[in-house]
């Protein structure tokens, strides 16, 4: 944790960090477009974890509703990272020592992992129930945790700037 | 732009909501702020992002695999869920501290905005998202943008509301 630490003070030095810090207007910026990106990547990632569930465009192949929808989740996630990375730079230390931040980054692994077992168990098979329901348990599985990390991980940020 | 500053008559009203029970209990917590305006932030992805689907949708941006009336269609019972989470928690917000609100230079654009963008997304918006084909006319682009702009403005006044 020490080499951590030490790396987020390092980080908090840097000219950029104290800019954004010292700026009036650059965090509050910097967190709308955080939560601008946030929308435009989780109405989609929504739209697929539902059709995977089985809640929304039953009538449409999963296939269609994830190839339709997978530029604008690429488009907010880019959003999101690149603001995200910058409200960090801007504030590290508190970061470090916040646990809603950690919890933030735990829920954050959690979604990965989730998307990553996903695309390389179920989805391998997904043109063999791209058009039936319900969906593989497994399939909606993934779309439950998915849906579940990622609200998480939207509290436990909402909660990091709080300072409680 | 503020409630004092424009409509100094509506003081007694904001005073009248001070006394409340609800705004004492409300304010006798350190809990239920925080909490709520994460429930309204969580609201406010489903919705904006939602919005943002059928108003890309509409100007050509991604989504061609689905009408404007289909999109709309698979959304409206989240948007209308959404919206109506998005209202109560925004006015439990409102009840924890009205004279604040009633000061608030960004408070009185954000609700100026929020009744049309409602007023807006249920008639003139309804019946361009109701297009069940591929080309979409100039009027109904021009909703889009126009629905962007007051969902946009009211996130951007809402951000507001804790800076100034």
């Amino acid at each position: 944790m020490s080499f951590l630490l030490g790396f987020c003070q390092w980080l908090q030095d840097t000219s950029i960090g104290t800019q954004i810090r010292e700026s009036t207007l650059m965090f509050p910026v910097l967190e709308g477009t955080h939560l601008l990106g946030l929308a435009l990547m989780m109405a989609p990632v929504m739209m697929y974890d539902l059709r995977l569930v089985g809640l929304l465009w039953r009538t449409d192949p999963v296939s269609k509703v994830k190839w339709t929808f997978l530029p604008i989740t690429f488009a907010g996630f880019f959003l999101m990272v690149s603001t995200g990375v910058l409200l960090f730079w801007s504030e590290p230390i508190k970061c470090f020592n916040s646990v809603y931040f950690r919890v933030k980054v735990v829920f954050l692994v959690l979604a990965g992992l989730n998307a990553l077992v996903f695309h390389s168990t179920i989805d391998r098979t997904a043109s063999e129930w791209d058009t039936i329901l319900p969906t593989p348990a497994r399939a909606r599985l993934a779309g439950v945790c998915s849906l579940v990390t990622w609200t998480m991980v939207i509290f436990a940020g909402r909660y990091t700037a709080y300072n409680l | 732009m503020s409630f004092s500053y424009l409509f100094p008559f509506t003081y007694p009203f904001f005073k009248w909501c001070d006394d409340t029970w609800l705004c004492n209990a409300i304010k006798a917590t350190t809990w239920v702020f925080p909490l709520t305006e994460t429930i309204h932030i969580l609201a406010l992805v489903v919705l904006l992002g939602s919005i943002m689907l059928v108003d890309f949708r509409l100007l050509g941006l991604g989504i061609r695999r689905f009408s404007p009336l289909r999109i709309s269609n698979e959304l409206k019972t989240y948007i209308a869920w959404a919206l109506a989470v998005i209202l109560i928690t925004g006015w439990l917000l409102f009840m924890a501290e009205p004279l604040k609100a009633y000061d608030n230079m960004a408070f009185l654009p954000k609700i100026t905005l929020l009744f049309s963008a409602i007023l807006f997304h249920y008639t003139a918006f309804r019946k361009a998202s109701s297009i069940d084909g591929q080309s979409i006319p100039i009027m109904a682009k021009f909703a889009a943008l126009l629905s962007l702009f007051l969902w946009f403005g009211i996130g951007v006044a809402g951000r507001a509301i804790g800076f100034v």
